[in-house]
């Protein structure tokens, strides 16, 4: 099973191989070099531009990651730069001061007025939640509890520690003038000293959150499409560029998730979408700061260029295409050359040597080596041809030197008879038609000869045949006298004649009729030889021409139809040749078909040579 | 040969025609950047009340890259001011214009007739009969839903004895016609009776001194701040009630003055106006559908709860 299942696909390869036009061998080169070459093209493409992007991501990781650092820093700086305030203000004005006779406003109003860009206020409150001090100076709400708020409750719950609250809107003072601030409050658990008695209180420093707000909004707005925001340690944002819409609920971030992640850079799926997180904790405060890089700000600056190396790969495959065309028709022009000449060489051209001559080593060696088979072959072909015409000489020869000695023998024997009996003129006569005979039949050794002379060879024939057989029958000539001047293959007609004389109306009781008809049709010549005497069945007939027939008749002369048919068919073709009609007691039509080839020089001697195609002869009149 | 010469054509042809999509192709994605124009006018425009919903124009404005131009005007007192204002910006080649529009009954034919020439978002509150094939888009607010709440709220923090002592400023917006509507209707439900209606404060003093009460609702934001002004000065201090978004409104909530309020989620409605308008430019087959965005019911008790100081102190750097 797992044999057959190999097998398949290769029939179906052969299968489609061989129901496919072979490509030329131009078209071999430029495909598959085509092919080669841009997919190497894309392939480099592939990979540099692979290559291009992951170092491009990692510069705009590294670039963000160090964007981080440094805005973390910065806060960093900030933040203990508000600690710094809170402790001078208690180290420095607090501890030193007793409320039971003074307060800080003073030293609270200094350092508010040298921090007031980052600072809303200051405020000092007993453990109850009474004010004691606050810079600037404004009214306190009225009904105000202050111990329930975050801030007091985390200042007095770890004493040691400064607690940074989330932003939140300042609700202390009425300012008078319809503002609100959003602040950061830094709480810390103090000791305040009244008339000598220490207690606890909470010192308050509430941070300006535009501060921070702008302090990243200008890291910001610098970005190409990544950002950063800020959470506490439980991923409550603190600050995020989108901070109303993500309170309006017109946008989400994935805030508590990526404030569990370790500092470092992380890949993260957020709603359907990649994206890169650097996370940094603010040591001090325990903040995580956090930069996205989305997935598109990696492919906003590559945008550009991949429509730049886009048009770079057509061009450069446009060229490619063009120069392998080149090539290929550099590569493929002499084969072409050389395939061109071979066809020609088929009609018995040579090759032309400058065809395959500019061609590469093995092109030139191949057009050599096919002139040699070429020039072989027509030897041989040359040779083959001799050689038929000796062997049908040959045959010719055998076939004269048959009707001599019986034809010879009996037409001299009716000489001496005519002789004796005194018919001096008929002995002449026959002597006379003898001598014709013979001439034709020599014709200097030539095969092809004109209609003319067959005819006269025929009349000759005929004229000492009824001369011996007393005139027991009639011969007539119907012959258009347009065609004596065709070629022919000498002897094909007297020995038709002798068949029907012998055959058909020698022992007839009445006289017997042969009539001998030519003519031209169209390009072809047709003679026929029709007798009246006893005729054949239809059984004999279509044994006459048969060549492997063994048993065909061979009486008198003993040239058979058949050895005339083979000769026409051996000059001029299968085409042409004898045809017979028959029936028994009604006579005989014997029909020779010719091609019209008018007798010339060239075509005598070429139809001698058997160099005439019969396709050809025709055209040769 | 012949055929070998039209392959090559063929394959030049392609060639060029993938070079030249690429190339308008890359054009497309440099367009894709340019800002669009887009106008504001809303009556008064450097109202305080605006702060929130041009929060919101801001930063759709930052997301979309729309060059936003908020036209200075003053109180709109008719449609023909505003009108003058509109033609303005049009002919400026302004490309989109959002509206609040002044309740006028002339402005139909008008705004029906300029949603054609230019793209126009209509915000606050849709014309009084929009027609029913409008071509323009209108993010207004949850006018029945406001009129309704603050029904309510009067209803939950009064006695059965101030119930029946309420004075009612309408204004004369469109938005806080549809909010009387609802109030109203909300009201007759729990049968109960409006002492008397007033358009304008002006009418204020006047209508206390003639019929006190013992509770007002204002119904939109300039009139409830004058409402709280006025009510400053006078012997009488009935329970204020009413729809606001400035921060004086929210100030006069904050140290008792108006004794509940319902604001509207001006950010949000700033916010998807523009959006929807930059979509709609940047591409023309999106099309543009109404919104109602929503309110919050506010109080002095909850309004530095954690979720309510997110939207009614908007953070605006």
């Amino acid at each position: 099973m797992a044999e057959k299942k190999k097998t398949k696909p290769r029939t179906f390869f052969f299968k489609r191989r061989q129901n496919t036009t072979p490509l030329s061998i131009r078209g071999i080169i430029l495909v598959t070099f085509t092919v080669v070459s841009v997919g190497s093209v894309l392939l480099t493409s592939f990979v540099l531009y692979q290559q291009f992007e992951k170092h491009s991501r990692q510069m705009i990781t590294d670039s963000t990651e160090r964007l981080t650092e440094q805005a973390a820093m910065r806060l960093e700086n900030h933040l203990t730069t508000m600690r710094e305030i809170s402790d001078a203000l208690y180290y420095d004005a607090i501890k030193d001061t007793d409320f039971g006779e003074s307060n800080v406003n003073d030293q609270m109003n200094t350092l508010y007025e040298a921090n007031s860009t980052n600072l809303v206020s200051f405020a000092l409150y007993t453990k109850d939640g009474q004010l004691l001090s606050a810079a600037p100076t404004l009214v306190q709400k009225e009904g105000l509890d202050v111990t329930q708020e975050d801030w007091f409750l985390n200042a007095l719950e770890n004493e040691e520690n400064l607690h940074f609250s989330v932003p939140h809107v300042q609700n202390l003072f009425d300012s008078q003038t319809n503002r609100y601030y959003w602040v950061i409050s830094l709480s810390r658990a103090v000791v305040i000293t009244t008339n000598g008695v220490p207690q606890e209180g909470v010192l308050l420093v509430d941070m300006n959150y535009s501060s921070i707000e702008q302090m990243f909004n200008e890291v910001n707005d610098k970005t190409n499409g990544q950002y950063l925001y800020l959470t506490d340690s439980e991923g409550e944002i603190i600050y995020h560029p989108r901070q109303m819409q993500i309170n309006a609920g017109l946008y989400t971030e994935n805030n508590i998730q990526e404030a569990s992640y370790d500092d470092g850079v992380h890949e993260e799926i957020y709603q359907g979408s990649s994206r890169t997180s650097i996370n940094d904790t603010i040591g001090y405060a325990g903040w995580k700061m956090v930069s996205i890089i989305p997935s598109t700000t990696f492919s906003l600056g590559m945008n550009n260029y991949r429509y730049f190396l886009l048009m770079v790969i057509i061009v450069v495959i446009l060229a490619i295409i063009l120069i392998n065309r080149l090539v290929a028709q550099r590569i493929s022009s002499p084969l072409t050359d050389l395939d061109e000449s071979i066809q020609t060489a088929e009609e018995g051209k040579p090759l032309i040597p400058a065809d395959y001559d500019g061609g590469s080593r093995e092109v030139q060696l191949l057009g050599r080596t096919l002139e040699g088979y070429r020039e072989r072959n027509a030897q041989l072909m040359h040779d083959i041809v001799v050689e038929q015409e000796q062997k049908r000489k040959s045959e010719l020869d055998a076939l004269q030197a048959q009707i001599n000695p019986h034809f010879l023998y009996n037409t001299l024997d009716s000489i001496v008879w005519m002789i004796e009996s005194e018919r001096k003129k008929d002995a002449v006569f026959m002597v006379t038609q003898l001598a014709s005979l013979f001439r034709i039949s020599l014709s200097r050794g030539d095969t092809i000869i004109p209609i003319e002379d067959e005819l006269k060879h025929a009349k000759n024939y005929m004229n000492i045949q009824t001369a011996r057989f007393k005139d027991s029958f009639i011969v007539t000539f119907h012959v258009d006298p347009e065609i004596q001047h065709y070629c022919t293959v000498k002897l094909i007609i007297q020995p038709i004649l002798e068949n029907a004389v012998y055959y058909g109306v020698k022992n007839m009781d009445e006289d017997g009729m042969i009539t001998v008809s030519g003519w031209k049709e169209n390009d072809d010549i047709y003679i026929t030889v029709e007798d009246n005497g006893f005729g054949m069945p239809q059984e004999v007939v279509d044994q006459l021409l048969d060549s492997s027939n063994k048993h065909a008749p061979h009486h008198g002369s003993g040239v058979g139809l058949i050895n005339v048919h083979e000769r026409i068919q051996l000059r001029f073709g299968a085409n042409y040749g004898l045809s017979i009609a028959s029936e028994a007691d009604h006579g005989t039509k014997v029909t020779i078909h010719l091609p019209a080839v008018l007798y010339t020089e060239e075509n005598h001697e070429r139809l001698e040579n058997g160099t005439m195609d019969p396709e050809a002869m025709h055209e040769k009149q | 040969m012949k055929n070998n010469k039209l392959y090559i054509s063929i394959i030049v042809a392609l060639v060029a025609a993938l070079l030249i999509l690429v190339s308008q192709a890359t054009q497309a994605s440099a367009s894709s950047d340019t800002s669009h124009q887009v106008s504001v006018i809303v009556n008064d425009s450097n109202s305080d009340r605006w702060i929130r919903f041009r929060a919101g124009l801001d930063q759709a404005a930052k997301d979309y890259n729309i060059n936003l131009n908020y036209v200075t005007t003053t109180k709109l007192g008719t449609f023909s001011q505003e009108k003058a204002v509109i033609d303005k910006e049009v002919a400026n080649g302004t490309e989109a214009v959002i509206l609040q529009l002044v309740n006028d009954t002339d402005s139909q034919d008008y705004i029906t007739d300029m949603s054609h020439k230019t793209t126009l978002a209509i915000v606050e509150a849709d014309l009084e009969d929009s027609p029913s094939n409008k071509s323009y888009s209108v993010t207004q607010d949850d006018n029945t839903g406001m009129g309704e709440a603050l029904a309510q709220m009067v209803i939950d923090r009064s006695d059965d004895s101030t119930k029946e002592n309420i004075g009612i400023v309408t204004g004369d917006s469109y938005s806080a016609k549809a909010r009387y509507q609802a109030l109203a209707n909300l009201f007759a439900e729990k049968n109960i009776n409006v002492s008397w209606m007033v358009t304008a404060t002006e009418e204020l003093p006047f209508k206390l001194s003639e019929q006190p009460v013992t509770t007002i609702v204002a119904l939109d934001n300039d009139t409830l701040e004058e409402a709280a002004a006025l009510l400053k000065d006078e012997k009488q201090k009935p329970q204020l009630y009413g729809v606001g978004c400035s921060d004086k409104s929210i100030y006069y909530l904050d140290n008792g003055k108006i004794a509940g309020m319902i604001v509207p989620n001006e950010y949000t409605m700033g916010y998807l106006s523009l959006s929807k308008v930059a979509m709609y430019l940047n591409d023309h087959l999106y099309k543009i559908t109404d919104s109602t965005v929503d309110y919050f019911t506010i109080t002095k008790e909850n309004l530095y709860s954690t979720e309510n100081q997110k939207m009614i102190f908007p953070i605006v750097g």
